[in-house]
């Protein structure tokens, strides 16, 4: 058996390097062109329309936070309406994460799909624009002295040229007010003492932090926007009005979505607003519209623009060479700002700055007859302005479309590495159900089923419909078994199951294409009754710590302690809950008020912010005690407490789940706990020996997806939860906040996987007969399933290189798979071995 | 098997179409006979259950026609509700007649056989009074058990705050599709039978008749069922087309799905 578990774990890793070299193989770094910026055919092709130049970015602000009626920014509206502002809706390229907009910002490419891992990486150091050449780069060239305050990402990208700087980290998501207030802080300084400096980049953060918590509807929301309308406000007085070659821009590096969070290609993501506010803007006044507008559900107001279109602007107009691998058109706007013959150099540089990207590409643009070919030969010979915009929106489209390539030796190796360990896995599937084949046959349908719908991309978007389908399937399956099984109450259990798992579904929206809708989930209605959410939260909390003592059947003294100390560890859990929902403002009952001030007279902290750390710290502090005890008092009285381990140390872990989870998951932990128990109960009454163990290992992998998507998790990176990622910790520190990222993400599947430890060694106590026999089995059925979804989706992703939607959807399903292969290996095989080592 | 020799002619005169002698050759409750054995064998409790006589007349041709219209009569696609509310009427027009028509074409059972020989002598025989009592009776029944097919279809995933009035007209689809015509084959109530309705029917459900699939109704409900289930694959598909709305691809595979389980289930019973 040792040799048989070994193998298993050979296995496994090697497929982890399988899949790990194929990812790295997939998402290569992009080839970009080394060196700076030059002029071409011309030594001063531009005219310098401004000397300084004030650069403020609000993380996530959406177009319509801007510019439309429900937006709190009155001062802009009267810029734009005075014909001192020009405002745009400009197209942020997916992923869209801080990190690669701000690359996409500076240096005008289009980002790699690489940029938005590092971004939650942040220790990470390769993602510094070192050489590239961006415009930031370009006017530090050009002896500006550029000042930075704000998100710390600017200065992971640019580490060598601002000259002053003060950071914030883009982390705590929690705080709204403080990362602001540490950019405004620098203000009034710099407005006085405006001879030090040439340049100055803002990033405020609080707007993107109240959309993660709250979305874009969040009563903060209103506020901040205020803020940021004062701070535009004193810019342009104090600065702005002051200088007429002064040029202020306000943007969003991305949009959010209707939950208030980013990262996927939706209208409301990849809408950013753009605002140019200088006095000179009056001359070249368009005709615009009014503001503010009226609400489009687009997300367009004004004109539709390219986010990298500022980069070849910016050189134009503080004449500095197009940085390099621009992929930006200069903004046609700006353009009566030069002189009736300056103006056409203005595009030309543009366009051969890119001719000289597209020749890098293996494009020949005077040979063949293309589109793009035919477009240059158009701008080339006649020179007017219309022809060379032409050419450069054919040539933006062609750029932007051709990104990367691939490592093909990485891909197939590590398909190759990981289809042999397959082969072996299936081998042993085989031999497994060699005296069962039904059942095994039938699993692999299942499992193909699934694996095959890594073809189709909105499979991959819904994919929490194709495990309700599955699951449901299952249900009706086991209901069939039970009642030939003929056992009383089947119907009861069947009807139990079908009406939780049925709850689980309702709890979220889940999906990409129907997840904004406003549809009436029970989670919704928790958010909007924050007393009731808080109630269950509690109840779940004693629930959970009551469900340890009881299970414990042993000596009073023993049983006290175990009292007191899971009771000791839900009252933490409880408190923290109830400083979280009273930090966030949401309306604490009153009678609660009494123990958040208890708590903060004990901590000697004034906000219950500040008590947060230490209480979480405390928490983790008496967690890691409890399981230490429970593990001890196993290895002192095996055989009393051997019928209760693994639900021990469930029920404790799951006040973990329960801290790490947002406030509307809690109560999904009631109703895994008992689908656990109606799953469990209706499989030992309708199979017995083999079948069980395989019945129960494929309810944990149904469940534990289930559970996945039923908390509001979806396949696009932008449903990733960082809310909980920084609970305790007091320093950035990439292992601490990565495993509680993950917690808080992974809960309810980590839940289905100690549940199925209860149902395998608990609710079939005397039946097992040899524990790692039946640990084994359970391991096959497992990897072939993942084996089999694995080599679908790197064929998938291989053979749909090409497909449009390989970035958006494609490549963040391989991520999130590899999330799922590690949680198999790494928590499912080795962790579970362990405690089944220890039972 | 005298009785057999008794009813072969019976066959021939019903069966009027090109398959007859085939049928005619073949003793129609043989197989049932020798099914019987097998359960005995098997299991001390043998059920018998109320076979189909092998006739195209029970084949449901309405079905298909019956779906085409929803799309080019009543227009589906572009209101669900009112098409699936508006084509109530003729539905259940046409699952009453096809409803008569099985009940002239259930064999008896063996105990009825005895009792009713000179009746049988006379078939085809018009439905008499009893035949439309009964069919009214299970129009009730079906009724009634859309609501418990309601509740089905919302626990296996149909949305529960929204669209309730397009699941509700699905369930009364489906309950008139495959429900009726169960209840009339195999009955809710028969006191002539020496076999408790109810045990057919949990033998049935848990597919413990032997040669269940030989059975034309039950494959249709089976058929049905399996067909609502595949329909719901094609809704998150980004095709953007209009008839990807709910519950039209379930009602189709419902639809399609009872007319291919019925004629699988007649071609099983001819082999």
């Amino acid at each position: 058996m040792f040799a048989r578990v070994l193998l298993l774990f050979t296995l496994a890793v090697a497929q982890l390097v399988g899949l790990l070299l194929f990812a790295k193989g997939f998402f290569p770094g992009k080839v970009v062109l080394k060196g700076n910026g030059e002029f071409y055919h011309d030594s001063a092709p531009f005219e310098q329309q401004y000397d300084r130049l004030v650069l403020m970015v609000v993380d996530a602000m959406r177009s319509d936070f801007m510019f439309s009626t429900e937006s709190r920014m009155s001062f802009v509206h009267e810029l734009i309406n005075k014909g001192e502002a020009l405002g745009f809706t400009a197209y942020s390229n997916p992923p869209t994460v801080t990190l690669p907009r701000l690359k996409g910002i500076t240096t005008g490419a289009t980002p790699n799909f690489l940029d938005a891992i590092l971004n939650i990486a942040e220790e990470d150091t390769s993602s510094t624009l070192g050489d590239q050449d961006s415009w930031v780069k370009e006017l530090f060239m050009k002896g500006f002295k550029i000042n930075m305050f704000g998100d710390d990402t600017w200065l992971k990208l640019f580490p060598s040229y601002f000259s002053k700087t003060d950071g914030t980290s883009s982390f705590y998501v929690a705080d709204f007010t403080e990362v602001d207030l540490n950019v405004t802080r620098n203000l009034q300084y710099e407005i006085d003492h405006k001879n030090e400096w040439d340049a100055m980049i803002l990033h405020y953060l609080g707007l993107d932090h109240i959309g993660h918590k709250g979305g874009p509807t969040s009563p903060h929301m209103a506020k901040k926007q205020g803020e940021m309308d004062d701070i535009v406000k004193k810019l342009y007085n104090e600065i702005v009005k002051k200088d007429p070659r002064t040029l202020l821009i306000v943007m969003g590096d991305h949009g959010m979505n209707d939950i208030g969070n980013h990262g996927g290609s939706s209208a409301g993501e990849t809408s950013a607003a753009m605002l140019f506010v200088s006095q000179k803007l009056g001359k070249v006044r368009q005709i615009q519209d009014l503001a503010p507008l009226s609400v489009d559900e687009d997300f367009s107001y004004f004109k539709r623009i390219q986010q990298i279109d500022l980069v070849p602007t910016l050189a134009a107009l503080f004449d500095f060479p197009i940085p390099k691998n621009n992929l930006g058109v200069f903004i046609e706007d700006f353009l009566p700002l030069f002189k009736k013959d300056r103006s056409l150099n203005v595009l030309l540089q543009n366009a051969y700055q890119m001719r000289v990207l597209l020749e890098r590409g293996g494009i020949d643009l005077e040979k063949g007859d293309s589109a793009l070919s035919k477009a240059w030969l158009e701008a080339s010979t006649t020179k007017t302005s219309s022809s060379i915009y032409e050419f450069l929106k054919e040539a933006q489209d062609e750029l932007a479309g051709a990104s990367s390539n691939y490592n093909y030796n990485d891909i197939y190796l590590g398909l190759a590495l990981f289809a042999m360990a397959a082969v072996v896995h299936l081998v042993q599937y085989v031999v497994l159900f060699s005296a069962n084949k039904i059942t095994g046959f039938v699993y692999l349908i299942g499992f193909v089923l699934y694996a095959a719908s890594f073809f189709g991309s909105s499979l991959i978007e819904e994919e929490h419909q194709v495990w309700w389908w599955l699951a449901i399937s299952s249900c009706a399956i086991l209901f069939g078994l039970q009642i030939r099984s003929g056992t009383k109450g089947s119907v009861f259990t069947s009807l139990l199951v079908l009406f939780l798992a049925r709850l689980l579904r309702g709890w979220n929206n889940s999906g990409q294409k129907f997840n904004l809708t406003t549809n009436v989930k029970i989670g919704s209605i928790i958010d909007g009754e924050k007393s009731l959410g808080l109630g269950m939260t509690l109840f779940t909390c004693y629930l959970f710590s009551s469900a340890v003592t009881k299970m414990s059947r042993a000596q009073e003294v023993v049983e006290l302690v175990s009292f007191l100390s899971s009771f000791l560890l839900g009252s933490i859990a409880a408190s923290i809950k109830i400083l979280t929902n009273y930090e966030d403002l949401e309306e604490t009952p009153k009678f609660l008020r009494p123990l958040v001030i208890w708590i903060m007279d004990n901590l000697d902290t004034v906000s219950p912010r500040a008590c947060l750390v230490p209480m979480f710290q405390l928490f983790y502090m008496t967690l890691g005690c409890v399981l230490a005890a429970r593990l001890m008092i196993h290895r002192v009285w095996p055989e009393r407490f051997a019928g209760s381990f693994f639900s021990d140390l469930l029920h404790t872990v799951t006040i973990l789940l329960i801290v790490q989870a947002s406030q509307r998951n809690v109560p999904l932990f009631v109703i895994l706990l008992l689908l656990r128990w109606a799953v469990g109960t209706s499989i030992s009454r309708a199979t017995s020996g083999l079948s069980a163990i395989s019945n129960i290992t494929v309810f944990s992998i149904i469940l534990q997806h289930l559970s996945f998507f039923s908390s509001g998790s979806t396949n696009s990176l932008s449903t990733v939860d960082l809310t909980n990622s920084f609970n305790g910790v007091s320093d950035y520190g990439l292992i601490s906040v990565g495993v509680l990222t993950y917690i808080s993400n992974f809960g309810g599947p980590l839940f289905v996987i100690l549940s199925s430890l209860v149902l395998l060694y608990e609710y079939r106590h005397k039946d097992v007969s040899d524990k790692f026999d039946v640990f084994y089995r359970k391991s096959v059925i497992q990897f072939t399933f993942y084996s089999i979804a694995g080599i679908f989706l790197m064929v998938a992703c291989y053979s749909l290189r090409f497909h449009l939607f390989i970035w958006t959807v494609f490549s963040p399903k391989v991520l999130y798979f590899l999330s799922w292969f590690a949680t198999n290996v790494v928590v499912d095989f080795v962790l579970g071995l362990v405690l089944v080592a220890l039972w | 098997m005298t009785s057999k020799a008794q009813r072969m002619p019976r066959i021939k005169k019903t069966v009027s179409f090109s398959d007859v002698p085939k049928i005619a050759t073949i003793p129609p409750n043989d197989s049932q006979l020798t099914a019987d054995s097998k359960t005995t064998s098997q299991n001390s409790s043998s059920t018998w259950v109320p076979k189909l006589n092998k006739t195209v007349l029970t084949v449901p041709f309405h079905i298909p026609m019956f779906a085409y219209s929803l799309f080019e009569h009543y227009n589906i696609t572009t209101d669900a509700v009112s098409a699936m509310s508006r084509s109530l009427v003729v539905l259940v027009a046409f699952q009453v007649v096809y409803a008569l028509i099985l009940m002239q074409n259930i064999s008896e059972s063996p105990k009825k056989k005895k009792t009713k020989k000179t009746v049988k002598k006379a078939r085809v025989r018009a439905p008499e009074s009893g035949d439309f009592l009964y069919v009214t009776f299970a129009c009730g029944v079906t009724l009634l058990g859309t609501l418990p097919l309601f509740i089905v279809l919302i626990l296996f995933g149909a949305p529960f705050t929204v669209l309730l009035k397009e699941t509700y007209l699905l369930a009364v689809h489906i309950s008139f599709l495959v429900l009726l015509p169960l209840l009339i084959v195999y009955k809710i109530a028969d006191n002539d039978s020496e076999v408790q309705p109810s045990t057919v029917w949990s033998k049935l459900l848990t597919f413990e008749v032997a040669d269940w699939y030989k059975q034309p109704a039950f494959t249709m409900a089976i058929g049905g069922v399996v067909g609502t289930w595949l329909g719901a694959i094609p809704i998150p598909l980004d095709w953007d087309r209009n008839w990807q709305t709910w519950p039209i691809t379930l009602l189709v595979g419902a639809y399609g799905g009872a007319f291919v389980g019925n004629v699988l289930g007649q071609l099983a019973s001819l082999v």
